[in-house]
């Protein structure tokens, strides 16, 4: 897994008091059997703003689809392309298709009367055998960070054994690394933390917050996920074993369904209506094996009555070609090669004498065995 | 008008995970105590009745009431200036319209335990779980980032139809219930959400009223 980054994972949908603690929750169509997932999203076609949100699906989409982690991962002001006092579409399509493929959020979040102010940022966990929430940001008095005193409250926050910075990478996320006990954390730390910008800034990444972690604000772009979103997403991936490399290890592609006004072969659902924010709501069903639920049923849900979505119209990859590879070929013509994310060659590739090769990609890569005799050109920039 | 006068017991109200079920009244005079009886100021500051929304996910929501009821009638409606709907509404109940309106709401108030609403969820769940044949018939759900109900009330008075029991100072109470909409989708069998549920559809449809004016102006 080149490339990826690997931090603390955040938590799951459905763990908790009701189903248990380790829940793991996969996306539609995972059934424990390995492979690849094609998850399809579609647009219902009575959806108030379908036209105008099909960019930030696509960008959404390819953002998961790349599973990167990306810092800093927060754009405010004149570092993005919001208007001011507008929310941004494409950031609440990451957030919520999240959930819709079986992540919560890595916070406790906001709970009328309960659960509010920046007690919200602490770290997810159940309200412990004594029904009530502690709340206490330990001595550094910065919320969800590893000195917090949270009584017995239950930890929902999957983090790697011995180290608890869930903005860096770390090995492998699977069982033998991975876990919820507290007393796999570092020593002096109390408990787990999570990925809130905050904590991210004591930690000495500025700008840089899971994209799970509740509540959006104005002139906010965050389109990327995180280590820690990526971190809870490879935990998954592992399958039911929980062990990486398996044969019940799974990825997915997401992939843009269109507009459809019968979205009865979708896997998640997009409409509108004229309550609430944005939410996702799921159903989900036991695996086949213990603290295993897989989503067979995902809507996201937004509010089209409100005035200040931002909806962004510049599409990532127009081409709609990532990757690019060429090997055991030989150009002796004009070729013009495009990919928004790399392009690689050999080996045994050769550009012939009288061959003109131009590749455009962010990243381009010649391989041993790649022999240039004509005119090659590369393009370091997105096409 | 009818007086409606019963000493009642002053009811703990809680409405986060409660529907109920119940059938609006009307305000009846005494002669006939089978009926639901309720008693409340008409002070025109006196706030009786409010309805709005939480939605965590949204940081810097306006979280004024969508819909607020007073002791004269007026009903006043609030959408925020993020709203294709931005601006103040108001309209006046009569006084029966008002005495229906809060019956309709108390009655499932009356007997709501949260803690019981709670366990009722956890035994359909589980008798739904002991019913299937096999785990993958076993179907959770959950919605993320789920709106928040908040429902506020301020009666004198309350009796509910048929009961001997009496409500009396029925203090302001706040209930708070996240995701009431896929809870009614999902227990139709538990009567008190089905019965919060139909409450939300009713004050939702008040706020939406043909007969509402906007910055105030009277029908």
């Amino acid at each position: 897994m080149l490339g990826c980054v690997y931090a603390n994972a955040g938590s799951f949908l459905f763990a908790g008091d009701n189903n248990g603690l380790d829940i793991i929750t996969h996306p539609s169509g995972y059934n424990g059997s390995g492979g690849q997932l094609e998850i399809e999203v579609c647009i219902d076609s009575a959806a108030v703003d379908a036209a105008d949100m099909e960019v930030s699906i696509k960008n959404t989409l390819r953002e998961l689809n790349r599973m990167t982690a990306v810092s800093p991962n927060l754009f405010f002001g004149n570092n993005n392309d919001i208007p001011s006092g507008k929310i941004d579409f494409q950031s609440l399509v990451l957030h919520e298709l999240g959930h819709c493929t079986g992540l919560n959020h890595p916070n406790l979040g906001y709970r009328q009367g309960v659960i509010t102010g920046a007690n919200t940022n602490l770290t997810k966990t159940t309200d412990g055998a004594n029904d009530t929430y502690a709340f206490n940001a330990g001595a550094d008095g910065v919320y969800g960070s590893g000195d917090d005193l949270r009584d017995d409250d239950e930890n929902l926050h999957w983090f790697v054994k011995g180290v608890n910075n869930p903005f860096v990478d770390v090995p492998t996320p699977e069982a033998s690394n991975y876990t919820r006990d507290l007393a796999e954390l570092p020593i002096e730390h109390n408990f787990a933390a999570n990925a809130s910008r905050w904590v991210g800034v004591a930690l000495g990444f500025t700008d840089t917050e899971a994209a799970m972690q509740q509540g959006q604000g104005t002139d906010e772009d965050q389109r990327s996920l995180q280590a820690d979103d990526v971190a809870t997403y490879r935990m998954a991936m592992t399958g039911l074993d929980e062990i990486a490399g398996t044969a019940d290890d799974y990825t997915f592609n997401m992939v843009y369904g269109g507009i459809k006004a019968d979205t009865s072969g979708c896997d998640i659902v997009i409409e509108s209506k004229i309550i609430g924010f944005g939410s996702c709501s799921v159903h989900g069903v036991f695996l086949p094996a213990v603290n295993h639920i897989a989503i067979n049923q995902a809507t996201f849900s937004y509010n089209s009555d409100l005035t200040f979505w931002h909806f962004n119209q510049i599409l990532e990859c127009p081409l709609g070609i990532e990757n690019l590879s060429f090997s055991n070929l030989t150009h002796n013509d004009s070729q013009n090669h495009a990919a928004c994310n790399s392009i690689t060659y050999g080996p045994a590739y050769l550009v012939a004498a009288g061959g003109e090769v131009t590749a455009t990609a962010p990243s381009v890569t010649l391989n041993s065995g790649t022999t240039i005799e004509g005119v090659f050109t590369i393009i370091s920039t997105m096409p | 008008m009818h007086n409606m006068f019963l000493r009642l017991k002053k009811l703990p109200l809680f409405f986060l995970l409660g529907f109920f079920s119940f059938s609006a009244s009307s305000a009846v005079p005494l002669d006939q105590p089978e009926s639901a009886q309720i008693e409340f100021s008409s002070a025109a500051t006196t706030m009786l009745l409010s309805f709005g929304e939480v939605n965590p996910e949204f940081k810097d929501q306006d979280r004024t009431p969508l819909l607020r009821v007073y002791g004269d009638g007026r009903v006043l409606v609030y959408h925020p200036t993020y709203s294709k709907q931005a601006g103040e509404y108001e309209m006046y109940l009569s006084r029966d319209a008002l005495s229906s309106l809060l019956l309709e709401v108390a009655t499932p108030v009356f007997d709501y335990d949260q803690k019981a609403v709670k366990q009722q969820k956890k035994d359909v769940s589980l008798k739904r779980a002991t019913q299937a044949t096999k785990l993958s018939e076993v179907t959770v759900f959950y919605q993320s980032d789920a709106p928040v109900s908040v429902f506020a009330f301020n009666i004198e008075t309350f009796k509910p139809a048929g009961s001997a029991k009496q409500l009396v100072d029925v203090s302001t109470t706040q209930i708070h219930w996240r995701g009431l909409a896929m809870d009614a989708v999902n227990f139709p069998e538990i009567s008190i959400i089905q019965d919060f549920r139909r409450i939300e559809n009713r004050l939702r449809s008040l706020s939406q009223s043909k007969q509402l004016r906007k910055n105030g102006n009277s029908q």
